[in-house]
């Protein structure tokens, strides 16, 4: 995958942004970084001192009292800075957690409110899988840059001091030291740049692997495996994704193998130039051993926050490049107005209107709905039919305002709604889609849409109304039964029938002005969906309703019928008058119902 | 969290893991291990020769003998990293080929589980408990890959230090004044004090870490709640609800609510108090015996046993054996915080698989006048005190067309999963032949039954794999399959043809198919499998009705002899039927043919009426 260069923003920029946020967030964050930079540096040097401090000591033969109390203080100093360290870092988490939620919250908040049209882009879920990666888990960019901009900080600090503490030794030891590190680190960056190139095709590894047992995993899948044998198939699945990521993964190995053993030879290299000029200055200054100890351990330290500079740098580059990623997500282009559109005048009564609407999918050659034209009265119940694949859904989508025509205009009491606030303009809806989204929460919070504020009286009578009453009056729990298996051990599972009916219950709980039911009754019984019917005119009482069927029959309580084919309306007019015009829909009624009516006949 | 158990079950369990990673993976295992004892063993080579250069410097200072020790250390640097480096990668290469198979664990576990199993909340509760565990600190089988690589570190790290240390006791100090050094007790207290720490310290980390675990590991509903509503938006199903019925207001709340790891929360606030303080005081402790040591050896030699270049190397072996016990130490923590896990982790591994071993066949099934009979089956779920199939007595004959009907809930579906022999008769039987279908070898049984149920499933493979349900495919057998259910026109036209992926999971040239479409290709699968039984458990509710009566008129037209079992809603679809069985609270109450059954007046003639009532009436008027 192609990542587009973040070229807005530079490191600089992000780190701005980032701190800032914390700032505003979580000011730990920042007061543990800068803590735990200081207190590694202070433990670092105390550990460069204290063999070296004895030896001398012992060398020198200084009295006992000196050389214990030297050791003691010591011991003692590194004992409470390491304890304090061990203090901060079980505190340090939470502040990141903290800003991690933050981050998941708003990501999760544009992509539930952004315009529809958007999670149907796959440059947009690009985007939210790559903010969704850089947020997600402990390992996500969110939270390690935290740790690179700590390291940065003591690394460099730590380099100047080391600097200082090597001034005495020859100036070449430190062009060497600097050298080797630079050329194991470019060494390393190459090998790790072939990952990153390849980090997809690791990703994508996971993905399959992750996919395939999951599946597996899924209960309704298992009949099917028994029934048709089909265990042997997606075993070999597995194991075909298996030996090809094993040879992914053995010339990863081998790459970075490599540039390993040309690490450790720069390294032999190194230390052979340090043996030497410290040897050297010892024989000419007839230093101490413990100098020896000294010296060594600080060139070897120094290598240490060299690398930990450059792998720095490097990772807060890539880093930033994922907090581009979440800023470009979060700053994703709105397609509808919100907070900036018209607000929509409260009123009982509204009209929607289609104009010549088009839309077409995108790679689909034939529009699906062509040069549509609707008017729908308030209070006016329609039905809309047709046959899978006729444009229905798409229809409903387009007056819901979910997804924008190709051209065209739909107007609600006159004016285009592409200039309202979409937010409001879902107000005046209450909807049953044929793809929902069921709360783990309980039945009444369902209905309610909401944990906290439940007209309870008002979810009964929405029960009732929906049918579903008798079923919740049966359980121990009533309305504070849960649903969600998923959160809830104790909640139950509905059948498609009583979740349709809860989803029923739910849209007239709402009393918004336009009922829109797509396909209600598909998973009922028969008797709950006669049932329905009879009740229909009932439940959407003063209200504006669209019902959407391919039963044809199903619809005659409707006011209007619209029966539309491949994007266009055929017929409309009430059931009767369909029937006397005798066209399609006469047509396609009479092989609905020539079984019932032989069946009958009979 | 598991509390109190005792030390023989945390060494069971934990063998158990132990064994069974062995088992299963012996390459990977053999990897960790070699390389812990390689790389827990390499620095105390590089602590001697360090400690030979600083002797010979602090001494004598020959420099031929120093220019020796160099070239060594420098040879020896190269060999041991050269070598570690290709241990290390292997281990790499090991640990990635671990991730991408632990899942294949469970996978293969569910394929071969009961299906009974599969379907109780009980098992989905382990999983999801796994899974959970696996992905919130890695506990389970993952914990047991670490565990033995930090066990066999810790070992060897002690017992390389032991040799170093060896001669620190042994070699006297010559100083007079300072003889008491020479007294054994001295190494015993020493030793004393080594163990003490390493176990008090460990112990209160352990602690600390445990309470951490305690709150993250259970299965909080805080939590899941917060990974519903966290991720809610994620499902695509889910965008027109969210935006119609602002489902994203009620997710903020969420946020705000059931995050236990926030500041100020359960969790942050221990680590601000008494879990921080133990884990600071943990670290503080190990340091008694650091100074203890240092001073131990700084005293010898100050009393002159040895020289400095022997300071450096017991000084560094002491402390790598300090560090050695304390990991010993974290480790049997860590097992015994695993010991819950594990147990979770096993009793999904050990549920009983699907019976292979009846391997009986009863007759020769393939070319016998086939009779399924039910015989007083009584039958409820799991956990359940009530009687989904009541007194069921049914006899189907081969080549018979069988509607089944009913409200939800009055038990259809269940009859059929017993018929497939996904579940089994409480009472009663269910006789194939004469002989109860138990008694057949699965594999023989289900190749005369194919059945499409509701919540079909199709994967993100090959169109003619899913046909196929295998990794190999008789193609001209599959596109006869899709010209039945008439999908051909419609996959002649794709530029891959049956080798096209569906969904964009595994391939990104996959397609998506219409819920009508896909139905349809579940539906091919029964053709594929050319058995005498096809069962369909209501796999038409999303297709118009025109293509359901296409699909049924195909089915009565090339089934001919072969036995049709379907539920439906739409009676209409039922009146070809030999038999229709019309099920009211489990129970079959009324069968017949479609005329009988509406003469009858009852409850088929009541749902026949509701459905019909809307077509009639209006025939009738036009």
């Amino acid at each position: 995958m192609k990542q587009k260069k973040g070229k807005e923003y530079s490191v600089w920029d992000n780190m701005k942004y980032i701190v800032g946020i914390a700032l505003k967030v979580q000011k730990s964050i920042i007061i543990y970084c800068i803590l735990n930079s200081v207190i590694t540096i202070i433990l670092n040097l105390l550990r460069l001192f204290i063999v070296p401090t004895i030896l001398n000591g012992m060398e020198e033969a200084v009295s006992l009292p000196y050389l214990i109390s030297s050791i003691l203080i010591f011991v003692v100093l590194i004992m409470v800075f390491d304890s304090l360290q061990a203090y901060i870092n079980a505190n340090t988490l939470f502040g990141r957690i903290e800003l991690r939620s933050y981050f998941t919250f708003k990501i999760h908040d544009k992509l539930a409110t952004t315009s529809y049209p958007n999670i149907e882009k796959q440059d947009f879920l690009d985007k939210l899988d790559r903010a969704s990666d850089a947020v997600g888990g402990n390992e996500g960019a969110i939270s390690t840059i935290w740790d690179s901009y700590t390291g940065i900080l003591k690394n460099m600090v730590g380099f100047f001091i080391y600097i200082i503490l090597l001034s005495n030794a020859d100036i070449w030891l430190i062009v060497i030291t600097i050298v080797t590190s630079l050329v194991s680190y470019w060494i390393k960056r190459n090998s790790d740049k072939w990952l990153y190139q390849h980090r997809e095709t690791e990703a994508e590894y996971s993905r399959k692997f992750h996919y395939i047992s999951t599946k597996v995993q899924e209960i309704s899948f298992a009949k099917e495996i028994r029934i048709f044998d089909m265990k042997d198939w997606l075993k070999g699945i597995y194991v075909q994704d298996l030996t090809s990521y094993k040879k992914f993964s053995i010339q990863k190995e081998n790459r970075y193998r490599k540039a390993e053993i040309k690490k450790i030879v720069l390294m032999i290299l190194r230390n052979l130039a340090a043996y030497y000029y410290i040897i050297n200055l010892m024989f000419r200054d007839n230093l101490a051993v413990s100098y020896f100890l000294l010296y060594f351990n600080t060139i070897n330290g120094f290598d240490a926050w060299i690398n930990g500079i450059l792998s720095d740098i490097s990772a807060i580059r890539e880093q930033s490049m994922d907090i581009t990623n979440i800023r470009e997500f979060l700053e994703y282009e709105e397609i509808f107005l919100f907070e900036d559109g018209d607000s929509i005048e409260q009123s009982e009564k509204y009209e929607i209107e289609l104009k010549n609407v088009s839309y077409s999918y995108p790679n689909m050659d034939r529009p699906c709905i062509d040069h549509l034209n609707l008017k729908i009265k308030a209070e006016e119940k329609i039905a809309i039919v047709g046959l899978n694949g006729a444009g229905k859904t798409t229809l409903v989508k387009l007056i819901c305002g979910f997804i924008e025509p190709d051209s065209g205009e739909i107007l609600l009491n006159g004016k285009n709604i592409k200039e309202f606030n979409r937010r409001e303009y879902y107000k005046i809806f209450s909807a049953v889609f044929q793809k929902h989204s069921i709360l783990a929460a309980s039945i009444s919070a369902n209905i309610a849409q909401s944990l906290t504020e439940i007209d309870l009286e008002k979810v009964e009578m929405c029960l009732e109304k929906s049918g579903l009453y008798e079923k919740v009056e049966r359980l121990s729990e009533k309305c504070n039964t849960h649903i969600g298996k998923e959160v809830y051990d104790d909640a139950i599972d509905l059948s498609g029938g009583e979740m349709q009916k809860l989803l029923l219950a739910r849209s007239l709980y709402k009393e918004a002005s336009i009922f829109v039911l797509d396909e209600p009754t598909a998973a009922l019984d028969p008797i709950a969906e006669s049932e329905i019917y009879n009740k229909y005119n009932d439940l959407t009482w003063k209200k504006t309703a669209i019902f959407i069927s391919h039963r044809l029959a199903s619809t005659r309580f409707c006011d209007k019928i619209i029966f539309i084919e491949q994007g266009k309306i055929m017929e409309e007019g009430k059931h009767d008058e369909l029937l006397e015009q005798r066209g399609k829909y006469y047509e396609l009624f009479h092989i609905q119902s020539k079984y019932y009516q032989k069946g009958c006949e009979k | 969290m598991g509390r109190g158990y005792k030390i023989k079950e945390v060494f069971t369990e934990n063998t158990k893991a132990i064994i069974y990673l062995f088992h299963k993976y012996p390459n990977i295992f053999i990897s960790f291990v070699i390389n812990s004892i390689y790389s827990a063993i390499i620095p105390y080579f590089y602590l001697y020769l360090s400690a030979l250069l600083i002797k010979e410097l602090s001494q004598e200072r020959r420099i031929e003998i120093i220019l020796n020790i160099i070239f060594f250390s420098l040879i020896a640097t190269l060999v041991f990293e050269v070598i570690g480096t290709v241990l290390h990668h292997w281990e790499s290469y090991c640990n990635d080929m671990y991730s991408a198979s632990k899942e294949e664990i469970w996978m293969n576990k569910f394929l071969e589980l009961k299906y009974k199993d599969i379907d109780s909340p009980h098992t989905y509760d382990l999983l999801a408990q796994i899974h959970r565990n696996e992905s919130f600190a890695g506990f389970g089988l993952s914990k047991t890959i670490d565990i033995i690589k930090k066990m066999f570190s810790a070992i060897t790290k002690i017992i390389g230090a032991m040799v170093l240390c060896w001669s620190l006791f042994t070699i006297k100090v010559v100083n007079p004044e300072f003889s008491y050094l020479n007294t054994p007790i001295f190494a015993l207290i020493l030793f004393i004090i080594m163990i003490g720490v390493a176990v008090i310290s460990p112990i209160i980390s352990n602690k600390a870490k445990s309470y951490w675990a305690g709150i993250a590991g259970k299965a909080h509903i805080a939590n899941r709640l917060f990974s519903f509503y966290g991720y809610l938006a994620y499902d695509h199903d889910r965008a027109l609800d969210i935006r119609i019925y602002n489902q994203n207001k009620l997710c903020e709340k969420s946020y705000q609510k059931f995050n236990a790891f926030r500041p100020g929360g359960e969790v942050a606030n221990c680590a601000k108090g008494y879990m921080g303080i133990m884990l600071a005081l943990s670290v503080a402790i190990s340091y008694i015996l650091t100074g203890i040591v240092y001073l131990f050896v700084c005293l010898k030699a100050w009393a002159g046993a040895f020289g400095v270049g022997s300071v450096t190397q017991y000084i560094g072996a002491l402390t790598a054996m300090s560090g050695g016990i304390s990991e010993l130490l974290s480790v049997y923590g860590d097992m015994y915080t695993n010991t819950e896990f594990l147990k979770t982790v096993f009793e999904l591994l050990d549920m009983p698989i699907e019976d292979k071993h009846v391997s009986w066949t009863g007759c020769n099934l393939k070319d016998s006048n086939y009779k399924i009979e039910f015989k007083n089956v009584y039958f409820k779920y799991p956990n359940s005190s009530e009687w989904v199939l009541r007194n069921i007595n049914y006899t189907i004959k081969e080549g018979e067309k069988i509607a089944i009907v009913g409200e939800n809930g009055s038990g259809k579906t269940t009859f059929v999963k017993l018929l497939c022999r996904l579940y089994e008769p409480d009472k009663g039987e269910i006789l194939l032949n004469g002989v109860n279908i138990q008694r057949y070898n699965y594999g023989s049984y289900i190749a005369i039954i194919s059945a499409i149920f509701q919540d079909f499933n199709l994967v993100s493979q090959p169109i003619k794999n899913n046909i196929a349900a295998s990794g190999e495919v008789d193609e001209n057998k599959v596109w006869k399959s899709i010209e039945e259910v008439g999908m051909k026109e419609l996959i002649e036209e794709l530029p891959e043809k049956i080798n096209t992926y569906l969904y964009k999971d595994y391939s990104c040239d996959g397609i998506y198919l219409s819920g009508g479409e896909e139905q349809k290709l579940a539906i091919s699968r029964a053709f594929y499998k050319e058995s005498r039984y096809l069962v369909l458990d209501e796999p038409t509710a999303a297709l118009d009705p025109i293509s359901e009566s296409e699909i049924y008129k195909r089915l009565y037209e090339s089934l001919n002899a072969k036995t049709m079992i379907f539920i439906s809603h739409r009676l209409s679809s039922c009146i070809f039927c030999d038999e229709i069985l019309v099920f009211k609270e489990g129970e079959i109450v009324e069968h017949g043919k479609h005329e009988d059954l509406l003469q009858l007046g009852g409850k088929y003639s009541e749902l026949w009426n509701v459905q019909a009532q809307y077509y009639v009436s209006i025939i009738q008027k036009s």
